[in-house]
């Protein structure tokens, strides 16, 4: 029943050079329609570049984009289908949020009893009936953000492109903002391409992520995709604290991998195709794939001491060490409990983990 | 404005007039207060060679600067000074001035026909008095395009004449312009005009300003006014100063002092109420009265001297020494008038 | 313990002494153009109230100056004139100022100020310098006819190009130019980028963008460029009369001429309080336009 989601936008070996420096190179992307996806990478990236190529505010040095799978590379930003919400809103001070809200409208030349009429819905679904007559300097940030939406959604756009909206928004605010972009794009079943630069609210909002890394693309997946398996070790790492242990191909088979370590063998599953014996690269394994403790019965099995254990709220973190190998350390998460597990420093036992909670990693 | 470019000289010249204060020697001593140009270095030592004595000379810029010197020191400081025969009535009514012997300035006997009968020459007598004796002047007349202007004009009326509509240069200045009216009008005396007489001076302004084409303000000015515009007129505040910067621009101009009178004005030499040497000041200006030093005046200065005849005028030309007029302040609010006239 | 106390004592000595010094310094901004410009204002106004009788001012509190002034056939129509001729300067200014501040404000990232600067401080120096120029420019025997009539553009010199009321407009629009340049730019420059990048990202073209976004952003800037303008040539009194002919008689100029020729220092002064009325005036309406638009 899984029948491919149409593309709607690609990017096609999409390059931009200012000056001498590549600040893009060969990026390939195919948003699909109806998706919601985040663009995640550190700051620099080039994150804000794809996006203002994909609007259209800026034109690629090479390569091309593509709408309905026809070049849009040439067209001029006030005739791409696409409308964007800003970092820092970017609302008109002199008008008022109606004003503001209903622009896309007005330079269309639609009616004003029209625009007054689609104005008063968008700012219906963004939950600021009655709010048209102020002007933005009398709104607070998360109120701005929500004109920003409700004025990039009024023309109903093919996509809707947004760059790092929630950066200036306090965490509680942060929070109830993603859930309610989620339901909006939802309500409105438009596509969504969202930039941030926080691993969590790209997560928890995206059907996919893009991880971007000095302008190219590390990986494409849905969260649990990128989360579980990371194509590589950059985005591995970019995903919080895994546990990341050099180890080569020793065997590669149809039921899984053995991988070949200083600590010993370990067996793993990938999802990556064309990985040979003798390949280099990292066994990850998520801390809270680890189970403690002599009777955990994982496939892959190392003898550790406790090195230190600490509360952090829902989860304790603890250290341990190999026995065998001391300098390979490795982060345990564990679910907190009220009585606590002991974990006395210094204490032995097995920690365990199976095979498919181990995923190897080319290098 | 003559005032002001003597300002700007009497700066190096002041350099030069120390040098002689300093020269000490003689017991006999004579302090001057005078224009620069109107006591040269090489006169001053002439002088002081011939009669054995001691001269310090102090340039003044403004004539409000010879009253403050002259009235603040009750005219114990100075023992000679050169003031214009406007000015000069009120240091005579303040009783600040000392009359003359004439007897012992024989030089003035040998000056030019308009100056050597001192009664004829308005403002310097009182009294049957001699309280000046005149030494430089320089009037206020018309300048015209010798190329454009084949005839040269003798009456202030060309400044009015529709042939020139468009082509004439005014002067900013309402006393002026109201006393070179009347003049054209046929008044005697242009210095105090009735009311009556000032209304029809003002009338008469304003349909000169048909021919006009812009008020000047400055010599220069109206030399850049003449270069870049068609003009063939000018009524010539500056007189010689003006020609002279015309000339040296190479304009194609020539003078005239019109027949009805040319305003002029006219620097003399007195004597303060409290003069030390009183002989050694009349020789002085006796000294001065020479025919050399006269042409010399004219060559360095511009200005018409009383000895020998030069440009400022013509032996026959009329001049109607400058006075103060009835009411400054009426004479600018016509002009003001006039200016605003449609 | 003593060292706690001895550290409250020092933090409230500091906190002391910082008000004091606040005080001072807003005293001082107080009292600066207290004394550098009401003091004066305040004389001057005083002194309209006295008069002159026969060169002598007479020390005595009388309306006799304005009531000259509004029944005097001669001032009235002139003021008038006067500010019709202002507004014009203006009009032409901002006219002039705007499409070059736009220019300006459009240079990418910091040359636009050195680029302003440089184009700005050549305007605002050598005034009397500029007028000659001008004059040079547009005489009968000038450049502009000089070249008009080598080129055969004409058979005899124009002479409507210079000492006619229009003349004087123009060259103090020349004049004033910077002084409108600078305020159009910096309203310009203060609009942010991604607000025009906003706007035609919702659609708009390039002149729906300036009609609806940047040329009410700048509207603020521009009135003021407006009221310098106006305000500048009213205090004017030298250009009109080297560059107005006969007919460049300006209010400006009459109130000079009271302190330079007719030595009516109190009538000069009744003018002046006039003309401060006028600016005064204008600032208010600036005020009211600019405050219009909250932002
Ligand atoms: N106009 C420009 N000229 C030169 N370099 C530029 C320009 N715009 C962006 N860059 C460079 O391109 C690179 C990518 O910039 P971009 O704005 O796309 O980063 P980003 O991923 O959005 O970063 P951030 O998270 O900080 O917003 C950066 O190194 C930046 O310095
Ligand atoms: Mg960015």
């Amino acid at each position: 029943m899984d029948e491919m989601p149409k593309t709607l936008v690609e990017l096609r070996d999409v390059a931009k050079r200012y000056g001498g420096t590549e600040v893009l190179h060969g990026v390939n992307l195919a948003l699909r329609d109806g998706e919601f996806m985040t663009v995640l990478g550190p700051s620099g990236s080039g994150k804000t570049t794809i996006l203002r190529i994909i609007g259209g505010l800026i034109r690629p040095s090479g390569g091309a984009v593509f709408l309905d799978g026809v070049d849009i590379s040439a067209m001029p930003i006030n005739q791409r289908p696409f409308n964007t919400v800003f970092q820092d809103y970017a609302l008109f001070p002199h008008m008022t949020v109606a004003a503001n809200v209903g622009y896309g409208l007005t330079v269309r030349g639609v009616a004003r009893a029209e625009i007054r009429k689609k104005v008063d819905e968008a700012l219906h679904l963004v939950a600021l009936d009655g709010f048209g007559t102020r002007y933005p300097a009398e709104l607070s940030g998360g109120q701005q953000q929500r004109v920003a939406l409700a004025r990039a959604i009024i023309c109903q756009p093919r996509l809707i492109l947004l760059d790092e909206p929630l950066g200036a928004l306090d965490a509680e605010l942060r929070r109830q903002m993603q859930r309610f972009l989620k339901q909006i794009q939802r309500e409105i079943r438009t596509t969504f391409l969202f930039i941030t630069h926080d691993q969590e609210e790209a997560v928890t909002i995206a059907d996919r992520i893009c991880v971007m890394n000095r302008g190219g693309i590390e990986q494409i997946g849905s969260p649990r995709e990128v989360y579980y398996r990371p194509a590589n070790e950059y985005v591995a790492r970019f995903f919080g604290d895994n546990n990341l242990i050099d180890a080569t191909v020793a065997d590669s088979g149809a039921d899984g991998l053995r991988l070949a370590s200083a600590s010993g063998e370990f067996r793993a599953r990938t999802s990556l195709a064309g990985i040979a014996r003798g390949q280099a690269g990292k066994v990850l394994v998520r801390p809270e794939a680890i189970v403690l403790g002599d009777a955990a019965g994982g496939q892959n099995r190392i003898r550790v001491r406790i090195e230190d254990a600490s509360f952090v709220g829902p989860v304790s973190q603890v250290r341990v060490r190999a026995v065998a190998k001391p300098d390979l350390a490795l982060l345990v998460k564990l679910p907190s409990r009220a009585e606590g597990i002991l974990l006395a420093p210094g204490s032995e036992m097995e920690a365990s983990w199976s095979e498919s909670e181990c995923h190897f990693v080319p290098a | 404005m003559r005032s002001i470019s003597r300002f700007l000289l009497s700066a190096a010249a002041a350099v030069a007039a120390t040098a002689f204060v300093a020269a000490p020697g003689f017991a006999k001593e004579l302090r001057i207060l005078a224009w620069e140009g109107y006591a040269d270095p090489d006169w001053v030592k002439a002088f002081e060679a011939e009669c054995k004595c001691d001269v310090s000379v102090v340039f003044i810029g403004t004539d409000d600067e010879i009253w403050a010197k002259i009235k603040g020191s009750e005219g114990k400081d100075f023992d000679l000074f050169a003031v214009n025969t406007a000015q000069l009535q009120r240091y005579i009514d303040a009783g600040l001035t000392t009359p003359y012997d004439l007897d012992k300035v024989p030089n003035q006997k040998e000056t030019l026909e308009r100056f050597r009968d001192l009664s004829k020459v308005t403002g310097v007598m009182r009294d049957g008095k001699v309280m000046a004796i005149p030494y430089a002047f320089d009037s206020i007349g018309i300048i015209y395009d010798t190329d454009k202007v084949k005839e040269a004009p003798t009456s202030w009326k060309v400044l009015w004449d529709p042939k020139y509509a468009g082509k004439v240069l005014g002067y900013d200045n309402g006393e002026h312009n109201f006393t070179i009216t009347a003049l054209t009008m046929g008044i005697a005396d242009p210095f105090n005009l009735t009311d009556d007489q000032l209304k029809e001076a003002e009338t008469k302004l304003i349909d000169m300003k048909k021919n006009v084409l812009s008020f000047y303000t400055t010599a220069d000015e109206a030399l850049q006014l003449y270069q870049h515009n068609d003009i063939d007129i000018i009524f010539a505040n500056y007189g010689q100063q003006q020609v002279k910067t015309m000339l040296d621009a190479g304009a194609h101009i020539a003078y005239v002092n019109p027949s009805e009178g040319a305003p002029a004005w006219l620097d003399t030499w007195a004597m303060t109420s409290g003069v030390q040497d009183k002989e050694l000041a009349e020789s002085w200006v006796n000294f001065v009265l020479q025919k050399q030093i006269g042409q010399q005046l004219s060559e360095r200065t511009g200005f018409g001297n009383t000895v020998v005849p030069f440009d400022s005028a013509k032996p026959g030309d009329k001049l109607v020494w400058l006075r103060d007029v009835e009411d400054p302040t009426r004479r600018a609010d016509l002009w003001n008038e006039v200016k605003a006239s449609p | 313990m003593s060292l706690r106390a001895g550290i409250d004592v020092a933090e409230l000595d500091e906190g002391r002494r910082a008000r004091s010094y606040r005080i001072a310094t807003t005293a001082l901004a107080y009292l600066i153009p207290g004394v550098f410009i009401l003091l004066p204002l305040i004389l001057f106004l005083v002194q309209s109230f006295y008069y002159v009788d026969h060169g002598k001012e007479v020390h005595e509190l009388t309306l006799r100056n304005y009531v000259r002034f509004f029944n005097d056939a001669a001032f009235v129509p002139v003021f008038l004139r006067t500010c019709i001729l202002c507004l014009a300067v203006a009009v032409i200014a901002v006219a002039f100022a705007y499409p070059v501040a736009y220019l300006l404000a459009s240079i990418e990232g910091r040359r636009k100020y050195v680029f302003a600067l440089a184009f700005v401080i050549p305007l605002m120096m050598s005034y009397i310098i500029k007028i000659y120029a001008i004059r040079a420019i547009l005489g009968s025997n000038g450049f502009l006819n000089r070249i008009l009539l080598a080129l055969g553009i004409i058979d005899a010199p124009l002479t409507f190009l210079i000492f006619n009321l229009q003349a004087v407009a123009l060259t103090l629009a020349i004049l004033l130019l910077p002084f409108a340049i600078l305020p159009i730019f910096i309203a310009l420059e203060r609009i942010p980028r991604n607000v025009l990048d906003a706007s035609a990202d919702l659609g708009a073209s390039a002149w729906q963008t300036f009609r609806r976004v940047i040329w009410p952003l700048s509207l603020q800037g521009t009135v003021v460029a407006a009221t310098f303008t106006f305000v500048l040539a009213l205090g004017d009194f030298v250009t009109p009369q080297m560059v107005g002919g006969t007919s460049g008689m300006t209010f400006g100029r009459i109130i000079y001429s009271q302190f330079g020729f007719a030595f009516n220092w109190p009538f000069g002064a009744a003018l002046s309080v006039v003309l401060l009325a006028l600016v005064l005036v204008a600032l208010a309406i600036t005020g009211l336009v600019t405050r219009r638009h909250p932002s």
